[in-house]
């Protein structure tokens, strides 16, 4: 195998990996990715068929320089990003380096250049793609280390690496394969064990990612049909108790609760702090019955919004959050919107009434409202005098009397809700949700409308609901004296489209990654490690309810008493090592007895003995290896005689050194089977 | 020191050093910037690859480890050595594992009169494989010189760090005093006393007749005297016995330039002598040696040349050994140093070194 053809053809790998990973952060231009990917192919051609760079040294170096200077340019003239800036001087000064005629210290500043292509990739996306590279790169940096240094030092001894025969081995490969096992299982314990002193409030507060259109304080009609349209990921919910769930789930973002005929948005922007009490920030009363209690784990995408979405009923809110704040709408909210990826857990209890408190005279207000609408209230309700009958007579009439359809809304002129009710007849949940509040409120029961998402698809690997922008809803909370508050949803349900079982579970699967990755690398906190290092002073929590009674401090009482005093300690400590040190010495003994001159002698024996069985010559039970010599011998193979003889030596005459005699063997043997 | 002791003290005293490469404080100050970073922002990105550059500490340490662990060294001396005469030694490297191959290894060795020097690089050595390492030393003075540890030096697997496995082959060589011919030296090594003496058997010349025994062989009866005397009378022969030549050497004086001279000379005479064939007895002030005739004997003699120093007093066995020898077969050799001669001395040939 052509070592230097490895060499460059590995090293050009790594210079890729890093490149790789600055495309799928999708935060670069493309001119620079291309001229650096353009210039990686050019090097690697010029490396395999000459090995020398297309630029001459005083040309790279003058264009170094240039690249430099471009740099500084956008970003104390124009104000660039930096960061974006100084990862394009990275790009270019790959691609001048990989053009470059290259020694020693070159490829050794390729490498640096690669790395810090990771790093940036690293500072520009949190996606699950960066895994991937990650463990590309580590795979394969190591392996390129190994053989630029093998490279540089046979180099420096005046040899040729090409000549150096058993250089490029499996025996190597297998070495590094072993290496990067070790590496990748001391990067896992060293990510997780490292303290996680770091000061950002949502792990990665200072990587934005690309946030999604999300919910705000207000709400123009047809601005949710806006968010239906995007597929992304909203969400990622986990609920325990893990049972199947009855219904939909109604994700509750942001109630509104005032409209002005077009817009809702919220009377008051007045909000209060929630009281945290240890880990957790309570909202509400505490509840009685906490059998009831359901728990989320909800990992946010960035949205640009600062709700937190929730189960209706909400009692604690836990997580890396600072500040929780409530207002009188009963919407929880952060100090500031996300623009990142966050993670937190919720308590809710599904009694109802629980979402804010008594209504005040916003929950009754009417905007210029069409007289229809209010005449069609009237007549739906019609013979009940009872408001919670009211409510529901008005959202079954509007869920069988309205198409449900996120074309053609009505956002022109007029009142676009009696456009909606009386004319096109059709709209999406937006105009459901707002056409019932405002009946609601025509018949004097206050009502508000809320934003959020409902349902979400049931990801069997991960075992939570994806909910994606798709899921964007808008539903009615109506407030009855005797029940409080109540979540009506007078839009019709829709069929959403499926796609095939094979795509869907493979969609499944990659989400499912990416969960995991935003779950245990991206968000992995330091309240993670707390678990984890309780968790293992538990091992029932690893190995089930069978070694639930198996815990160190059950083991501790379970150990004799002699441990805790001065002298049992050591003691014990003393055992294990001496038990250690004989379990060394009894593999060393083994490994002397497999060199041994007796082991290698009848090794050789029995080799011969297999090669005479071949051809015919099988040695009898209770025959000595003498007689069956002289019994070759007569057979016409002369040669075992001798070599019968040497085994004896071998075995018997108690030498220490017997090289020649199995080297001597070695040849018989080679002989026998020529 | 039992199995046990001797395993932990080896833990504990593992005879290794380890030094960091230029690449090495570079990757060890980009690892600690990347954790500082990492700390800073809390991004867990970061932690991750500040995690792999740890590692990789950990595997290069590890693997250097894996490289040099095993491999066996012996080292080849001359079993004699002469000042300023270049002398071959050889190290030899095997690696006796059945399934490990090592990489990358330096070998280097050194002593205390020699500094330490790369003798060879090992791309590769394979199961079961040994090389040797051969290269002249020399050694400038006579007497005691030690040879240190050698070292097996990889900076395996990633160049980030260079490890030294110490072998423990300290060895001692005793050196002899240098070579100092002149013409006088060989002209005086080349000479023979010959003491012709009686012996009852025949040899190369006739020393005179006696009376013939029993047990006499009857060709050498010399019949005309037999005739003449009437009896039966038989050729006696004379056989050339040679005594040793005892020297001495007059080491009083001080330490010094002349000293060492004087040394080599009274060394380079002795083993002329002993070269040429010539038996020879020597003494010093502080020892005798027995008659010098093989290199058992003159190695012994050498040794005691090699470590001899200045001797304060004008007393000992040695000189009453030669003096006594020499008187009884009339002839020695006083090899005089700084002083004078002690006014005991019996004739003899005195020669200034």
């Amino acid at each position: 195998m052509n070592f230097y053809l490895v060499f460059f053809l590995s090293s050009y790998l790594l210079v890729f990996l890093g490149l790789a990973g600055l495309f799928l952060t999708e935060e670069l231009s493309s001119p620079y990715l291309l001229l650096a990917a353009a210039c990686l192919a050019l090097g690697a051609l010029g490396e395999t068929r000459t090995r020398k760079g297309f630029l001459p040294e005083i040309a790279a170096n003058i264009a170094m320089l240039a690249v430099f200077v471009l740099t500084l340019f956008p970003i104390f003239v124009l104000q660039a990003p930096p960061l974006q800036e100084l990862v394009h001087f990275l790009l270019a000064l790959q691609a001048v380096k990989l053009l470059a005629p290259k020694k020693g210290r070159d490829w050794l500043q390729l490498y640096l250049l690669s790395f810090f292509s990771l790093l940036a990739a690293a500072a520009l996306s949190v996606e699950v793609s960066f895994a991937a590279i990650f463990v590309c790169y580590l795979f394969a940096a190591p392996w390129v280390l190994v053989l630029f240094h093998l490279k540089t030092a046979t180099e420096s001894a005046g040899k040729i690496p090409d000549l150096e025969s058993r250089l490029l081995s499996w025996s190597l490969f297998r070495l590094v394969g072993g290496l990067n096992v070790i590496l990748l299982l001391l990067t896992l314990f060293f990510f997780v064990s490292f303290p996680r002193l770091g000061t950002g409030f949502f792990g990665n507060s200072w990587a934005t990612g690309s946030a999604v259109t999300g919910f705000s304080d207000h709400l123009a009609l047809g601005e949710v049909a806006e968010i239906q349209k995007n597929n992304a990921v909203a969400m990622r919910v986990s609920i325990e108790p893990r049972v199947p769930q009855r219904g939909e789930f109604y994700w509750r973002g942001v109630a509104l609760d005032f409209f002005d005929g077009r817009k809702w948005r919220k009377s008051s922007s007045d909000t209060t702090p929630l009281k945290r009490r240890g880990e957790s920030y309570l909202v509400g009363e505490p509840v009685s019955n906490t059998a009831l209690l359901v728990r989320q784990r909800i990992t946010l995408e960035p949205s640009g919004s600062a709700a937190f979405f929730t189960l209706s009923g909400p009692v604690a809110v836990s997580g890396r959050i600072p500040y929780v704040f409530q207002d009188s709408l009963g919407n929880l909210q952060s100090a500031f919107p996300l623009p990142f990826q966050i993670s937190y857990e919720v308590l809710s209890h599904p009694e109802a009434g629980r979402q804010g408190g008594i209504p005040t005279s916003n929950a009754l207000q009417l905007p210029a409202t069409d007289s229809r609408i209010i005449q069609l209230s009237h007549r739906v309700t019609d013979g009940t005098n009872d408001e919670v009958k009211k409510a529901r007579a008005l959202e079954r009439y509007l869920r069988e009397t309205y198409r449900y359809s996120l074309t053609d809304l009505p956002v022109g002129e007029g009142d676009p809700l009696a456009v909606f009710l009386f004319d096109i007849r059709q709209g999406n949940c937006e105009y459901f949700a707002s056409s019932l509040a405002v009946m609601l409120r025509s018949l004097g029961i206050p009502s508000r409308v809320v934003n959020g998402y409902l349902g979400g698809e049931w990801n069997p690997y991960g075992e939570y609901y994806l909910i994606r922008q798709s899921n964007a809803h808008s539903w009615v909370e109506a407030y009855f004296a005797d029940r409080g508050w109540v979540t009506l949803d007078p839009t019709p349900p829709v069929l959403r489209p499926s796609g095939s079982d094979l795509l869907s579970s493979f969609t499944h699967l990659v989400d499912f990654l990416r969960m995991r990755w935003y779950r245990h690398v991206i968000n992995f906190s330091f309240g993670d490690q707390y678990q984890i290092f309780t968790a293992i002073k538990r091992p029932d929590i690893w190995f089930g309810s069978g070694l639930r009674h198996f815990s160190l401090t059950e083991l501790r009482k379970w150990l004799p008493a002699f441990t805790s005093s001065w002298i049992g300690l050591p003691l014990l400590l003393g055992c294990l090592a001496l038990g250690w040190h004989w379990l060394k010495k009894i593999k060393s003994g083994k490994k002397a007895y497999a060199r041994n001159l007796t082991f290698q002698a009848t090794e050789r024996y029995q080799r011969l003995l297999a090669l005479l069985r071949k051809k015919n010559l099988i040695k009898k039970a209770g025959e000595t290896a003498d007689e069956f010599s002289r019994r070759a011998e007569g057979g016409g193979i002369g040669l075992v005689k001798e070599f019968t003889g040497l085994y004896q030596q071998a075995r018997f005459s108690g030498r220490r050194d017997f090289s020649d005699g199995l080297n001597k063997m070695d040849q018989i043997l080679l002989q026998l089977r020529q | 020191m039992s199995t046990f002791t001797q395993t932990f003290s080896h833990y504990l005293n593992p005879r290794r050093r380890l030094h960091f490469t230029r690449e090495g404080w570079i990757f060890s100050a980009l690892t600690l910037s990347i954790g500082l970073v990492a700390v800073n922002t809390g991004h867990n990105l970061f932690y991750l690859v500040f995690a792999l550059l740890l590692s990789v500490v950990i595997v290069s340490g590890l693997l250097s480890e894996r490289v040099l662990r095993g491999i066996e060294v012996c080292r080849r001396l001359p079993p004699e050595i002469t000042a300023r005469v270049p002398f071959a030694v050889i190290l030899e490297v095997r690696n006796p594992h059945r399934r490990k191959i090592s990489y990358a290894l330096t070998v280097s060795d050194g002593g205390d009169f020699l500094p330490r020097r790369t003798l060879g690089y090992l791309s590769s050595l394979g199961l079961g494989e040994s090389r040797s390492f051969p290269y002249l030393a020399q050694v400038e003075t006579r007497g005691l010189h030690r040879f240190g540890p050698a070292h097996l030096v990889t900076r395996f697997p990633f160049g980030l760090f260079e490890k030294v496995r110490i072998i423990p082959l300290e060895a001692t060589l005793i050196a002899y005093p240098g070579l100092r011919e002149t013409s006088r030296l060989r002209a005086l090594a080349s000479g023979r006393d010959r003491i012709g003496t009686k012996k009852w058997r025949w040899g190369e010349e006739v020393l005179g007749l006696r009376p013939a025994l029993h047990e006499d062989d009857h060709r050498f009866i010399h019949w005309r005297t037999s005739a003449r005397t009437g009896q039966l009378m038989v050729k006696e022969f004379v056989e050339e016995v040679e005594y040793p030549r005892p020297i001495f050497f007059d080491n009083r004086g001080n330490e010094g330039e002349r000293f060492e001279q004087a040394v080599e000379t009274a060394a380079s005479l002795l083993r002329l002598m002993i070269n040429n064939g010539v038996a020879v007895t020597f003494a010093t002030w502080e020892g005798h040696f027995q008659p010098t005739a093989g290199s058992e004997e003159m190695i012994s003699a050498l040794r005691h040349l090699a470590l001899i120093s200045p001797s304060a007093k004008a007393i000992g066995d040695g000189f009453d050994s030669w003096r006594s020898r020499t008187m009884r077969e009339g002839g020695g050799i006083f090899l005089q140093g700084e002083l004078p001669p002690p006014p005991s001395l019996p004739q003899c040939e005195v020669v200034r070194v």
